[in-house]
């Protein structure tokens, strides 16, 4: 086998492992969230969004995979979840806002949507959009910190919605680094944790 | 049977089958001391709230008594009969000198065979296993566990939690159940069976925990299409067609 026909095979093989070990990060998340509740709306779907298009190439691979997690008992006006966002493949400029600066990173991101006094329906979450709460911010660093942000005042969120639907909902939300969630007690610590203990408090 | 695992001889069905992961695990490592895979495997079982009762056995000598039976019968009084995959009794040494016993319910990509019922005993799986192994403990003085092997990455509460509810239901205790996991078994450096079996079931199967993204080398790729012309016109050759000579009559 030629060099370069082994460097396209590992390439390949790279993929899948990074997809197994994705897999392997949400589904410890899953374990995680389910100990204090929470439950996944989406079975065992994980991505959308995705072409599969001669046309459009660049959409074949995902650049997200996402959880999303209600806990209906408990916390019926709000709606979890816990993302990998690999790139941003389009370069779209509705994040991160006014386009001026590129995903630097994969990272992973988690955060919670406050109702308020509604319940969520599950059909009305987009999947695709939501986890991309903190990416759609400007000046928010990959430090694991909690920030409080208005989903109705961010673009690609208001463009989503005309019935204002998204009015007086508050998104609390986090990123790390992904090669920073090195196993299962850092996603319990610095993400599950953080999260639910803000939702008590809050 | 290692080997073949090992090597990509099972067809990816026979890779599939509880039965044969767990013939294979449970019947390699009851050849070895149990301090060497049993012990440190089992001792990672845990309770819904991350409790390690089987913790104990780290602590265990050389000299504790292990049997293995594989898919025993169980039909004790008031319970209805069940095949769990394996019981193991572990019988300490004097001056302690008790027996245990550690029932294993192992599942690869299937849930439990049955769920709860209108019946007076219990049906659920792990319920119908647990009433079993109590009865039997208490006719042999022994301390039961049941231990659900699953290929989960966490407690699957669901699944345990409707297994309690039924024998609370039925009047009944709830059980010592805990789970474990596939992905729990110990990885060693050391070569032996026990780096195989490691090897099999993480590598090969590819049962293990979140161990972080690993970070790849990435070659650049130096080849890319490059995009030609054609030279002549493409020349369709076509036979020839008959010319059809019947018509439709009118009535």
């Amino acid at each position: 086998m030629k060099e370069e026909s082994m460097n396209i095979s590992n390439l390949i093989t790279q993929i899948r492992t990074l997809c197994k070990e994705t897999a392997a990060l949400l589904k410890t998340a899953d374990s995680l969230v389910e100990k204090n509740g929470w439950s996944t709306i989406t079975g065992s779907y994980t991505t959308s969004g995705n072409s599969s298009s001669l046309d459009d190439p660049i959409g074949w691979v995902p650049e997200l995979l996402y959880r999303y997690y209600t806990n209906t008992e408990e916390y019926p006006n709000k709606l979890l979840y816990v993302a990998v966002i690999l790139d941003n493949r389009y370069d779209n400029p509705a994040y991160p806002t006014g386009g001026k600066d590129k995903l630097e990173e994969p990272i992973l991101t988690a955060g919670y949507f406050d109702y308020g006094d509604e319940k969520i329906v599950n059909n009305s979450v987009w999947k695709d959009v939501y986890c991309k709460g903190y990416f759609f911010s400007d000046g928010l660093s990959y430090d694991g910190s909690i920030v409080t942000l208005k989903p109705e005042n961010m673009k690609c969120f208001s463009d989503k919605t005309t019935d204002g639907s998204l009015v007086n909902r508050k998104l609390k939300s986090l990123a790390l680094p992904l090669i920073d969630i090195k196993d299962t007690a850092k996603i319990e610590k610095s993400v599950i944790q953080p999260l639910l203990t803000d939702m008590i408090q809050s | 049977m290692l080997d073949a695992l090992l090597h990509g001889k099972l067809s990816q069905k026979q890779e599939n089958m509880e039965d044969i992961l767990t013939s294979f695990v449970f019947g390699m490592i009851k050849y070895l001391p149990a301090k060497d895979a049993l012990f440190p495997f089992l001792a990672k079982s845990e309770s819904q709230f991350g409790n390690r009762p089987l913790n104990f056995l780290l602590h265990e000598t050389d000299t504790t008594k292990v049997d293995y039976e594989f898919w025993p019968r169980l039909e004790e009084k008031k319970c209805k009969p069940c095949e769990p995959d394996v019981l193991i009794t572990i019988t300490q040494q004097e001056p302690k000198g008790s027996k245990i016993f550690i029932l294993v319910e192992a599942k690869y990509r299937s849930e439990k065979s049955s769920y709860s019922d209108e019946s007076e005993k219990p049906n659920d799986q792990l319920a119908k296993e647990w009433s079993n192994l109590k009865q039997k403990s208490e006719n042999q003085n022994a301390t039961p566990y049941l231990v659900y092997l699953t290929a989960d990455f966490g407690f699957p509460i669901e699944q345990i939690n409707k297994s309690q509810q039924e024998l609370e239901d039925k009047g009944r205790s709830k059980g010592e159940i805990y789970w474990l996991s596939w992905r729990h078994f110990p990885s060693t450096e050391k070569s032996g069976i026990v780096k195989d079996i490691s090897k099999a079931i993480h590598n090969k199967l590819g049962l293990k925990l979140y161990e972080g993204i690993s970070v790849p080398s990435v070659v650049p790729i130096t080849w890319k299409f490059t995009k030609t012309t054609i030279s002549r016109p493409f020349k369709w050759s076509l036979n020839p067609v008959e010319k059809v000579k019947w018509s439709f009559n009118s009535k």
